[in-house]
């Protein structure tokens, strides 16, 4: 049998090493005792189509060799709930040093929101690394047998209580919220207006003040905008305080305008300039303009950082999680 | 009502769900199936008819495997010996393997009369 001779060849090479012989032989056997009674039923020999036939019925040279093979799988189901929990909380631990790193690069270099972006991007090439260090020590320990028993030593007692259940309605808006941000708005659009002006901040005794950069001029109609749409937002909440798609789609444009604008103001070489009364300067007070926008230039990380986070939080509210309610439901039956 | 609505999920249920589930209840019994047939010798292709004769037909690239893996386990025996011209090997119960069988079945007709008392 020529289809039988070509079939052992190939499963040969995939099967571990010290059993090949063994294995074939076997096989080989098999084979043969069935094509033998078939040749003794039909009273003929098999045509090359019902070998072939035979043959293809213990399955893919590759995949009939693996079977032989004492493991499977990469990671087991013993193992994988610990895999991906170590997983879950290296993701954390990453982000978490990478947002400490981003906003110490803030402070210590000249351009901090490029160089904090560029460190939170650096996240990219961590996190296929720590995937990829994770997976293989699980391989290994799975290789080895090795059991973890962390979370077999545990006390139904000490969980979490179960939140109180969530009516129909929609999830209310805390009024906490919504008056903190409307009165953290309100202060800051009167101050943008000029209520009271930003150059009464003054420097030294002798008629310095700290004014808008120049660049920063043309961004006064977006931002009094933005700053107006926060105010009505928060407005919209104390009156209606449930969050609804519309909510959720206009805090996402107010996030998207405001993270815009930060990143403009960031990029801006000057974002205060130090002045007399003439508008000239800095003067002598050149050092300390320089570290005045170094410093405000790390600061704004912060509120770009927040902003992301409110955009996906905001993301994940509006596709929300239709299981949530019905599970709420049964456990407090 | 129940009928209706049960006979209304019976036949949306995936194929491929029900193969895989199929073959979860049937890896089991195999097992069980294998060790107890070889309480006689056999070797593969005849012990692989003899279930089949009765019922429980198992594919060939599942039984050669799964007679390795039970001998590596300890619950069989094989040896290579010379019949009808040609070398097979004959495996049967080790010692190991007709205490654990004896277990298994107990295991067997309890699940076995629970499942049946439950339809």
């Amino acid at each position: 049998m020529e289809l039988l001779d070509r079939y052992l060849h190939a499963l040969k090479s995939y099967l571990p090493k010290g059993q090949q012989r063994d294995i074939l032989d076997e096989i080989s056997d098999a084979i043969q005792s069935e094509a033998e009674e078939r040749q003794n039923a039909l009273g003929r020999a098999l045509s090359h189509d019902e070998e072939a036939e035979l043959i293809k019925r213990y399955g893919h040279p590759m995949l009939a060799a693996a079977r032989y093979k004492p493991q499977q799988y990469l990671i087991g189901p013993t193992l994988f709930p610990y895999y991906v929990a170590t997983l879950k909380f290296a993701a954390g631990i990453l982000l978490l040093l990478h947002v400490i790193v981003a906003i110490a690069m803030g402070f210590t270099s000249s351009n901090p929101v490029a160089n904090g972006l560029r460190t939170l991007g650096g996240l990219w090439d961590a996190i296929p690394f720590w995937i990829a260090f994770i997976t293989i020590v699980f391989a290994i320990l799975e290789r080895n047998q090795v059991r973890l028993k962390m979370f077999e030593h545990w006390d139904p007692r000490q969980l979490q209580p179960v939140p109180a259940p969530r009516t129909g309605e929609p999830q209310r808006i805390p009024w906490s919220e919504s008056i903190v941000g409307l009165v953290a708005a309100t202060v800051m659009l009167l101050y943008w207006l000029g209520v009271p002006p930003l150059d009464r901040l003054v420097f030294g005794g002798d008629g310095m003040s700290v004014r808008l950069g120049p660049e920063l001029g043309r961004l006064h109609t977006p931002i009094t905008m933005m700053l107006l749409m926060v105010v009505a937002g928060n407005i919209l909440n104390i009156v209606r305080p449930y969050f609804t798609y519309l909510h959720g789609i206009a805090r996402l444009v107010t996030d998207a305008v405001g993270l815009t604008i930060l990143y403009v103001v960031s990029r801006a070489p000057k974002i205060l300039v130090i002045v007399n009364a003439a508008g000239e300067g800095p003067g002598k007070y050149a050092q300390q303009e320089h570290d005045l926008n170094r410093l405000i230039g790390a600061i704004l990380v912060i509120p770009m950082i927040v902003f992301i986070g409110d955009i996906i939080l905001n993301v994940w509210r509006l596709a929300g999680r239709p299981g949530d309610h019905a599970l709420r439901q049964t456990l407090h039956r | 009502m129940c009928v209706t609505h049960c006979e209304e999920h019976s036949i949306g249920v995936d194929p491929d769900l029900f193969e895989s589930l199929r073959l979860e209840l049937r890896r089991g019994c195999l097992i069980v199936a294998v060790l107890a047939q070889l309480r006689e010798e056999h070797y593969g292709y005849t012990l692989r008819k003899t279930l089949a004769d009765q019922g429980l037909a198992i594919d060939e690239g599942t039984l050669y495997p799964l007679l390795r893996r039970l001998e590596s386990q300890g619950l069989l025996v094989s040896e290579w010996r010379e019949e009808d011209k040609r070398n097979k090997r004959f495996y049967k119960l080790s010692t190991d393997g007709r205490q654990t069988l004896k277990q298994l079945l107990t295991e067997w007709k309890s699940i076995n009369a629970a499942i049946n008392h439950i339809l």
